[in-house]
């Protein structure tokens, strides 16, 4: 699916998008996170669960950890729009509600914003919703900006993983 | 009780429970394929989520017995320092158990015990 809103989005946003293409990052490659819309107040991603998500025996539910995967990554991005920076970032909470839940191999969308920033601590907050619409989880999240990490400039330097 | 150990998220995982004096001590050994920050190598949040949670599990099924299961209603995680890709340690505490409903708070640290890098909180509706 191609990306919305291209003519909003900002110079950084291809750091961004690189990200989730080509495989770089393992952990984003298995969950097959491809980024819907970049813009300040909004950050979506599409997903997909997979297999090793499976945790019961002769059942095809996905643990709910896999939507805090989701839920923390997007977040973190939706800071990165916010502030409009590529700057170190680490996350101090995440607070996650599970509304329903999913089987392996299913499809998701996760919205997320960045809604806050008091000093160098911003809130998020989002959903994740199904295809047809249902809300599968929804979260708060806290983020401290420049937590003492390298920015994300440097991720050219940086081998893949 | 499930081996969750052997389950594919389990595995994916390396996760292990070790029975101590006191209980269990919870483990997974991290890889690559577990990395949110790669530039400093860190483990990725949701990954840290998760094993509290799934530890969180065990202890319900450990406590509560092997015909015991619980469905997550939801967590809330602190994260009090950067997690390397070295192993990460667990323990399980029950707050409080109900008939249908039961809360259990877990810590996980990597090189010492007194100095943890997560805590959770999670609450599960608890299934027979």
């Amino acid at each position: 699916m191609s990306l919305k809103n291209t003519d909003d989005r900002p110079p950084w946003a291809e750091m961004m998008t690189s990200f989730f293409s080509g495989g770089g990052h393992k952990l984003f490659t298995a969950l097959q996170m491809e980024p819907n819309k970049v813009a300040k107040d909004e950050v979506s991603v599409f997903a997909t669960i997979p297999g090793f998500f499976s945790f019961r025996t002769g059942d095809g539910s996905a643990h709910p950890g896999a939507y805090t995967i989701i839920l923390d990554t997007v977040f973190g991005f939706s800071v990165f729009a916010r502030i409009q920076q590529p700057k170190a970032i680490a996350t101090i909470n995440l607070k996650t509600d599970y509304l329903r839940s999913i089987e392996i191999g299913a499809k998701v969308i996760c919205s997320a914003e960045c809604h806050a920033i008091n000093g160098n601590i911003a809130r998020t907050r989002g959903e994740i919703f199904d295809y047809d619409g249902r809300p599968l989880a929804s979260a708060t999240g806290a983020f401290m900006i420049a937590s003492g990490g390298p920015d994300f400039t440097s991720i050219e330097e940086t081998p893949s993983i | 009780m499930t081996p969750f150990p052997n389950s594919p998220l389990g595995s994916w995982l390396r996760f292990n429970v070790e029975k101590t004096e006191d209980g269990a001590l919870y483990s997974i050994a991290p890889n690559d394929a577990h990395i949110g920050n790669p530039l400093i190598k860190a483990l990725h949040g949701g990954i840290v989520s998760t094993f509290l949670e799934l530890a969180g599990l065990h202890e319900l099924r450990r406590t509560l017995g092997p015909d015991a299961d619980g469905d997550a209603i939801n967590i809330n995680v602190d994260y009090l320092k950067s997690v390397t890709l070295s192993p990460l340690f667990a323990k399980a505490r029950i707050v409080k158990t109900g008939r249908r409903l039961i809360f259990i708070d877990c810590f996980a640290w990597q090189d010492d015990e007194a100095s943890p890098a997560a805590k959770a909180a999670c609450s599960f509706a608890i299934s027979r």
